[in-house]
């Protein structure tokens, strides 16, 4: 694994305009970088990334039964008690799920550590589907990259094989905060990969979703919701008001309620406990564990956190850095702490695509802080030997 | 393992960009209202129509057979079409308007109705029930009748096919059906820069 810098392609900013890639630049920051790339060799795709993400996939779709099964379990990952029929039910139903991201330590030294599981409201993923492919070919066309260049991404046409498996009679819709235009483009990207997969797709702003009096969802139109994505957290709309109707309507969303317990961090040390010493794993525990004191160098992080909220590292037992937050209040985990890959420009975190049930993709993610947060960069990566 | 290869396809949009607004979309949005068959009032109310529909549907279902059902002077002539068992004697002086004194004829058993998924309620009945009057179908809800060989079919000439599939009971549940919403806003109180991970 390397950071490397080459020349921009000339005409990249026209391309992000044409496909209404406009968060590109966030914030006022650059989000894309077009004259920077991290390279792999295959060895490194295929034995450090893509077989150790497919095998924690596999331990966590293990895991959720397990999990919803155990009321002491679902008390450790703070699944509000009123509402935990919702989850198991649609884990009895194996209610269909979509996509994930795992979060993963690599600097090219040893295994990948799992971060975190990104298992409910993933984004980045147009950036590393459409977009980095579409730099790959490109640079290759341009000469900057040799012909033999490669990229492990086949994310979009598994993300389209992923929708083809949901029935089609119905309107799939699509609900985000749309006012957000990172959280709408994410959403309209993958209506495009519904729509390639054969579905008729319609958005509609979350808080738009309406009830009728029976308790079903409902779109602007007075039509009932039959099946709908929603880029909005299960740890949210758990606590909302309109829960209450996930009792009768529990199936409608994508990712389905189960994911709650993948996307909490309190599986991480609920994986800990049952794969140990796991090379793809790191300790971690539950903060009133007392185990948790054995770790010097580790990352206490809320249970429900976002964008690297809330998180602080912890280096020799003392506190380095934390980011601030409003998260934190459903408790805590340790993990140890891992290296990023590090370069003059900061720290790198690798995103590890999981579509339907399969390993498909990475998106590489540098921060100058070694909390990766939302003002993170997207850096392209290619294969080359 | 599966790569994407140089040579590969690059990734297409359909939509051609993630900037779309719900209006760019609507095109994919459009839903066609397809006529769904029930065999009974409760199996109609059951598939989240409302009841109202419901009845008011088989009412005029039954009156539209009662006044047009396929008639046969006897039982076999009937049972040769629909099958045995499946037709019944009608008394003539149970049809409206019969201008043919008294005895009885023989019509098939009323196998159900159809309506549309897209009425929402009573007052979008009516209307469906006035376009289809004018049109030159005399009653809202189409009578359906199953044929010696299982198909169902009916007698009310409609646009396309005669013909109509009854759909079995796991896929009775109509899709995206009409309704009346109450309340919204219920969903997406936290606000944030971004709720993506």
């Amino acid at each position: 694994m390397k950071r490397i810098t080459l020349p921009a392609r000339p005409d990249w900013r026209d391309k992000a305009r044409a496909v209404g890639f406009g968060f590109h630049v966030m914030y006022g920051e650059p989000y894309w970088l077009d004259d920077a790339a991290y390279t792999f060799t295959l060895d490194e795709i295929e034995k450090q990334i893509e077989e150790p993400s497919q095998e924690l996939h596999d331990m966590c779709m293990d895991l959720v039964g397990e999990i919803v099964g155990s009321e002491e379990s679902l008390d450790r990952l703070a699944i509000p008690e009123d509402l935990r029929d919702v989850v198991q039910r649609s884990w009895q139903r194996r209610d269909r799920h979509l996509y994930g991201r795992f979060d993963l330590a690599y600097d090219g030294n040893g295994p990948a550590k799992l971060l975190e599981y990104n298992a409910d409201t993933p984004t980045s993923v147009f950036e590393t589907a459409y977009f980095q492919f579409n730099w790959l070919t490109d640079q290759i066309a341009l000469g900057v990259l040799p012909k033999d260049a490669d990229q492990y991404n086949f994310l979009q046409e598994s993300l389209v094989e992923a929708f083809d498996q949901f029935p089609k009679e119905s309107i799939f819709h699509f609900a985000a905060i749309t006012d957000n235009e990172e959280d709408r483009g994410t959403t309209v990207y993958l209506m495009d990969c519904a729509v390639q997969a054969g579905h008729r797709v319609e958005l509609l702003d979350i808080r738009e979703i309406g009830i009728d009096a029976q308790g079903r969802y409902t779109d602007l139109k007075d039509r009932v919701i039959d099946r709908c994505f929603k880029l909005y957290p299960w740890e949210f709309m758990l606590r909302e008001p309109f829960a209450r109707e996930l009792a009768r309507s529990g199936d409608v969303f994508v990712e389905p309620a189960w994911k709650a317990v993948l996307s909490n961090k309190g599986l991480l040390p609920l994986l800990w406990q049952r794969h140990r010493n796991h090379p793809n794993l790191l300790p971690s525990y539950f903060t009133d564990d007392p185990a948790a004191s054995t770790l010097t160098d580790y990352v206490r992080k809320p249970l429900l956190s976002r964008e690297g909220e809330n998180v602080t590292i912890f280096r020799n037992g003392r506190d380095s850095i934390s980011a601030p937050g409003d998260y934190g209040d459903e408790g805590f985990i340790v993990q140890a702490y891992a290296p990023l890959f590090e370069s003059d420009t900061g720290f790198a975190v690798l995103g590890s695509w999981i579509a339907g049930d399969r390993a498909c993709g990475l998106a590489v993610r540098e921060d100058r802080s070694r909390i990766t947060a939302n003002l993170s960069r997207f850096v392209p990566h290619v294969i080359m030997d | 393992m599966r790569r994407r290869m140089s040579g590969h396809r690059r990734p297409l949009l359909a939509l051609g960009t993630i900037a779309a607004s719900t209006l760019a979309l609507s095109g994919c949005g459009e839903e066609a209202p397809s006529d769904i068959m029930f065999t009974s009032v409760d199996q109609c109310v059951a598939a989240g129509m409302d009841r109202q529909v419901c009845q008011a549907g088989y009412q005029d279902a039954m009156r539209a057979h009662l006044a047009a059902a396929p008639r046969f002077n006897g039982m076999a002539a009937c049972e040769a079409e629909y099958g045995k068992g499946q037709c019944t004697e009608q008394p003539s002086n149970t049809v409206a308007n019969n201008s043919g004194g008294g005895g009885s004829f023989f019509v098939p058993f009323l196998a159900g109705y159809m309506l549309s998924s897209a009425l929402n309620n009573i007052g979008d009945y009516y209307d469906y029930r006035r376009r289809q009057e004018q049109s030159g179908s005399y009653y809202g809800s189409t009578p359906i009748y199953r044929n010696r060989s299982g198909q169902t079919v009916t007698t009310t000439v409609r646009s396309g096919s005669d013909s109509v599939t009854a759909p079995s009971r796991q896929t009775v549940k109509p899709v995206n059906v009409n309704t009346r919403t109450v309340a919204r806003q219920g969903f997406g109180g936290r606000s944030s820069f971004s709720f993506g991970g």
